[in-house]
């Protein structure tokens, strides 16, 4: 069933199709919001405190784009924690205790989950030196794959806004990660 | 392009977002261009890198209020509410004329609220034009005229609903800070004051989930006023000076300091204990008024540029009858820094509200919600206020 059929259930007082909703977008939406802010704990706020504002906005959710409307608030909900944080800058390494970096197979040998985790946080370091706008622009696209009309959308700008904003975040992430020897290990496919 | 370099197009060449020419000029500019070719192929792996992370999976369940969201098809909330009128006693928001007119018991006090630098209205939330407001909605010609609901209204209370039986969950899941308190002049009623977290960031939204409950058999649930005040701000007086709850924690009001204040029945539920130090409910003996309270706490809990709150009496100006004016008459109310706004979703039969944190708020600061039933309410004039106090922290 589309969202918007599941949206209109839901507005009738069907949870179970809001739940559907829950479902369908919580995975990506804790994905994106864990590139954004770095922490496992953020993001899973980041996603209750989405679909919370969502459940309760259902009246006015109309001939809406659901899955552009929940980026739209769990990007603002980021923005929420990243300035909580601003006076206590997240220790990547502190409280890193393999949950923020996930491997992408268990079976691949120790060597190679080293380094896919060396990897991992060379890019989360990369994508947290970033300003917020521009981590917010390369997340969605290259780690959710949002078009850029969808990204427009989801941040209420234009979509000359995107190009632009997205082409600096990628030179300046692409520069952070120039000296990471581990890149050099990735396999592109783009 | 030319002899200059390419780098701004590289993101757009990644995307096959470039025009044919565009393409064209690209791509003879980086056959001619080692320095560009060399740094195109470095950006495609930094983003091809970011693309091979893999997708994560959120953790943990989210919590959503365990009663369906109470909407109809194709009608709007005031069309909802005009029906509902005859069950559904809403006070709105300026106006006794208005209420006078529509027979509601309830009261207005008008508060009027310092605007310091950083405090937010709640009608100024980001969301707020996503959410319905039932004050605005209820309220008419004459609240639209006025201030919208916020800092400086605070219906008392909010609504009082004729419910069926067990209608209002009296412990709603997710809310684990919570507080309930009793009174022995309110036999078998308790009011539930919860959220769904102890801790908050400057200019987020709380999710609020207040009401008086009744036990089955009675008719109504009274969904209070909840106001945020600073943590030494007492938001309510008696007239004889003492003061109630300045440390946090639960305070019921009695009309005398030898009465039952009501925090006999305590806490109850998990998390009010999370919510904070301070939580101890007692009378602060040695406060002897609203000022020296606010005093104690210093003014790191206000938004730079704001006034300590002043305590104002209720205003006779307001046109409250006099049987109105004494049931407010023992206390005087503090401004708040913000003032819940029932939710859509209040509408029905689920009690839930929203205010805004004020943006300016230092992080650390101790804050209090605060419910507050008057005496009277629902409909019978000897049951005493009731109110009930739950610390938030600042983070």
């Amino acid at each position: 069933m589309d969202d918007e059929s599941l949206l209109e259930q839901a507005r009738h007082g069907d949870s179970a199709a809001f739940t559907a909703l829950v479902e369908r977008y919580q995975d990506e939406l804790y994905t994106m919001a864990l590139r954004l802010l770095g922490t496992p704990a953020d993001a899973a706020d980041v996603v209750q405190e989405t679909f919370l504002r969502a459940y309760m906005n259902l009246p006015k959710l109309r001939s809406v784009s659901v899955r552009g409307w929940l980026y739209r608030v769990a990007v603002n909900a980021s923005r929420d924690v990243q300035r909580r944080h601003v006076r206590r800058p997240a220790d990547p390494l502190e409280d890193d205790d393999g949950k923020v970096l996930e491997l992408p197979s268990q079976d691949v040998g120790p060597e190679a989950a080293a380094e896919a985790r060396e990897r991992a946080e060379a890019i989360r370091a990369a994508l947290m030196g970033l300003p917020l706008d521009y981590r917010v622009a390369v997340v969605l696209r290259d780690v959710n794959d949002l078009s850029y009309e969808e990204i427009a959308e989801a941040l209420r700008v234009p979509l000359g806004t995107v190009k632009s904003r997205l082409s600096r975040a990628r030179l300046q992430l692409a520069t952070a990660l120039r000296d990471s020897p581990v890149l050099f290990a990735v396999e592109g496919h783009g | 392009m030319g002899a200059r370099h390419v780098a701004e197009h590289f993101s757009a060449a990644y995307d096959g977002e470039l025009s044919a020419a565009e393409r064209r000029r690209y791509e003879e500019h980086l056959a001619a261009c080692a320095e560009c070719t060399a740094a195109a192929e470095q950006f495609r792996q930094a983003i091809d890198a970011v693309h091979a992370m893999p997708a994560a999976q959120m953790p943990q369940r989210v919590v959503l209020p365990s009663t369906p969201p109470q909407v109809e098809p194709g009608r709007g909330l005031g069309a909802r509410l005009r029906e509902l009128l005859p069950a559904l006693r809403l006070t709105p928001a300026w106006g006794a004329g208005v209420m006078a007119a529509a027979g509601i018991v309830a009261v207005v006090l008008v508060v009027h609220g310092h605007s310091g630098g950083g405090v937010n209205s709640t009608a100024s939330a980001p969301l707020s034009d996503q959410q319905q407001v039932l004050g605005q909605n209820a309220a008419g010609g004459a609240a639209r005229k006025s201030s919208p609901i916020g800092v400086g209204t605070c219906p008392l209370p909010q609504a009082v609903v004729t419910a069926q039986p067990g209608a209002v969950a009296a412990d709603p899941p997710g809310f684990a800070n919570r507080v309930s308190v009793g009174d022995p002049k309110r036999p078998g009623q308790q009011l539930v004051l919860a959220t769904t977290s102890g801790h908050y960031a400057p200019g987020s939204q709380v999710l609020v989930y207040a009401a008086l409950t009744t036990p089955s058999g009675q008719h109504a649930t009274v969904i209070p006023c909840v106001t945020l005040h600073d943590q030494g701000a007492v938001a309510f007086l008696p007239g004889a000076g003492t003061m109630y709850g300045a440390s946090g924690g639960i305070a019921a009001q009695g009309s005398s300091a030898d009465t039952a204040t009501g925090t006999s029945n305590g806490t109850s539920g998990s998390g009010s204990g999370a919510a904070g130090p301070g939580s101890a409910p007692t009378p602060s003996p040695q406060a002897s008024g609203a000022e020296s309270a606010t005093a104690m706490n210093g003014s790191a809990q206000h938004p730079p540029g704001a006034q300590a709150p002043a305590a104002i009496a209720p205003p006779l100006a307001a046109g409250l009858s006099p049987l109105q004016y004494q049931a407010f008459s023992p206390y005087t109310l503090q401004p708040p820094l913000a003032i819940a706004a029932p939710t859509a979703a209040a509408v029905a039969n689920l009690p839930l509200q929203v205010l805004q944190i004020p943006a300016g708020i230092t992080p650390g600061t101790q804050l209090r919600l605060v419910a507050l039933i008057p005496a009277g309410f629902p409909g019978n004039n000897d049951s005493a206020a009731v109110e009930a106090v739950l610390t938030i922290v600042v983070s």
